[in-house]
């Protein structure tokens, strides 16, 4: 049983709308990361809100864990999986910042030891810790999403989806905000969905779904962002290393096809 | 009319227990003409020394000149604020008005200018932002794209014919495609404007597009550079930054003993280096 299925979903805002998701069928199994890119509007934030059903579909089915978002368990669902959103100013609700990380567990009825754990270990874990007893309104954007993030994590979900919440953090804090997101996604045997525009993010997944026009237009392991050319045509960019070998290659110097990091081009550079 | 800096500290909440310089001695100038970049990891001050820029947070200690404004008196902020226009991180969120022409004209409109100049200055910053005006200007700003909300976004501040622009990351939170217009757009606008100063952590779009580089840590300014003056080592990432992507790979390259050095700035010169280091024309 996979941890989440899209069985065939369609969905539309309004009815007579063009859908924002069209006949789209993948599965997220337990302990798998999936980057999901696309341009802005081809459907990454209406999938992630049908993922623990904010959204419901129009049709098809979404299933998490087995159990459709169409049923009355939509509570259970939301449990398992954690959004955090683009905007931090939205998902905050407390003045004193351990208080906002801890208003998820305290709602699930834990143990007030193991409320203070869970939140002690969330804050560290995105490097907020010493901001714990501040106003988490007068914190920098990339600061108060990594609270946001820490809220997430504190709830222990079974999937965390990420809708493009590095957006706002600064390049080193992005890179750290999601070393410690797969490191916990790893130990924890979490599943995530990272929604990005950065590829940098996107390569670290095990799989990539590219949407467009909220229909599936490339589905695959890494080797998706070898595809320069498809994904140019819709707007998004290859990564640094494939655009160089191409533009190498296409001046008639033989680079291997398989390039993908600045690793790879280094190697195959260096024979 | 350049804007100078000159030795500007500034400290949210004076009287708190635990004060903090968000701003300190810091002295800069940006020149008529230049796309000037502010840089710096969050919590840098940044943001803080552009708010200088246009009165919305007053000056403790410190000079800044810009034009014939004193900072050290009460300055007209009405009319600062029509010669230095700021664009705010998701400029988007602020637009309010049933249609883009009515919010575009909302600056124009509280100048209390006549009718006639407003439509023609909403008009002409429409079109700047390179959007139809006659398909757009009834239509509400929330049935639009993120992309074009963001231009509708910057045509009201266009409105206000500044001389300055400041823009708070601009590209933030658009697709690959959506970076590249705006950045293509906000240089277009570099010939009807006295300067563009643009905050970023996008160091690919500060290598591509701006010929000054000033470098913020922790409230101080490091330095004010060109994008290859700074890119030239690892400077950046001792402070929190990213080198841009090209700029990256070609450290590494040269690391590996590929090229003989990484003095390029984007894809298309780091790609004239390898081949003219593979002897291939």
């Amino acid at each position: 049983m996979s941890l989440i299925e899209f069985d065939n979903v369609t969905f539309s805002y309004r009815a007579g709308l063009r859908p924002a998701i069209k006949n789209l069928s993948f599965t997220l199994e337990s302990g798998e990361t999936l980057a999901l890119i696309g341009h802005n509007g081809s459907g990454k934030s209406t999938l992630a809100r049908l993922c623990n059903g904010l959204l419901i579909p129009d049709k098809g089915e979404v299933r998490v864990d087995g159990q459709s978002t169409r049923g009355k368990n939509v509570f259970d669902i939301r449990r398992k999986v954690g959004v955090v959103f683009q905007n931090p100013d939205n998902q905050t609700v407390a003045t004193i910042i351990e208080d906002d990380v801890a208003f998820g567990p305290e709602n699930l009825g834990l143990k007030s030891e193991e409320i203070r754990k869970r939140v002690d270990d969330a804050l560290e874990s995105v490097g907020m810790l010493g901001y714990a007893k501040r106003d988490p309104f007068r914190l920098s954007g990339g600061q108060k999403q990594r609270v946001a993030i820490a809220g997430v994590l504190a709830l222990k979900p079974r999937v965390m989806i990420l809708d493009e919440s590095t957006a706002m953090l600064d390049p080193l804090s992005r890179r750290e905000v999601m070393e410690v997101v797969y490191d916990l996604v790893r130990k924890e045997n979490m599943s995530l969905i990272t929604i990005t525009h950065f590829t940098e993010e996107a390569l670290e997944a095990d799989k990539v779904l590219v949407l467009d026009g909220g229909e599936k237009y490339m589905e695959g392991g890494r080797e998706v962002f070898l595809k320069s050319k498809e994904l140019a045509s819709i707007g998004l960019t290859a990564p640094t290393a494939v655009r160089v070998a191409d533009a190498l290659r296409a001046k008639g110097l033989d680079v291997a096809r398989d390039v993908l990091y600045d690793e790879d081009l280094v190697k195959a550079l260096c024979r | 009319m350049s804007v100078t800096i000159e030795n500007l500290s500034y400290i949210y909440d004076k009287k708190a227990v635990f004060k903090k310089n968000a701003l300190f001695d810091v002295s800069l100038k940006v020149e008529d003409g230049d796309f000037f970049a502010l840089v710096g990891r969050t919590g840098s001050g940044k943001s803080t020394l552009a708010m200088h820029l246009n009165g919305l947070i007053r000056k403790q200690t410190g000079v800044i000149l810009i034009d014939d404004f004193d900072f050290d008196k009460k300055i007209n902020l009405k009319a600062l604020r029509a010669k230095v226009g700021i664009v705010f991180q998701y400029p988007e969120s602020q637009l309010f008005a049933d249609t883009v022409a009515l919010d575009v004209g909302f600056g124009p409109k509280n100048l209390k200018l006549d009718p006639k100049e407003i439509d023609a200055r909403v008009r002409d910053s429409i079109g700047a932002v390179g959007l139809d005006y006659d398909e757009i200007a009834g239509k509400s700003p929330f049935e639009l794209s993120g992309g074009q909300m963001r231009r509708v976004a910057i045509a009201g501040v266009l409105a206000m014919k500044p001389e300055i622009l400041v823009l708070d990351e601009p590209t933030a939170g658009l697709d690959p495609q959506g970076k590249k217009d705006i950045m293509e757009l906000v240089s277009s606008l570099r010939s009807s404007l006295k300067a563009v100063i643009m905050i970023s952590h996008n160091m690919d779009e500060v290598a591509k597009y701006c010929n000054k580089v000033a470098l913020m840590d922790e409230g101080r300014l490091v330095g004010v550079f060109t994008p290859r003056q700074l890119f030239r080592d690892d400077t950046v990432e001792r402070y929190g930054l990213l080198l841009p992507s090209a700029v990256s790979l070609a450290h590494k390259l040269k690391a590996a003993g590929v090229i003989n050095d990484a003095d390029i700035l984007g894809e298309d010169e780091l790609v004239a280096k390898i081949l003219e280091a593979k002897n291939i024309k």
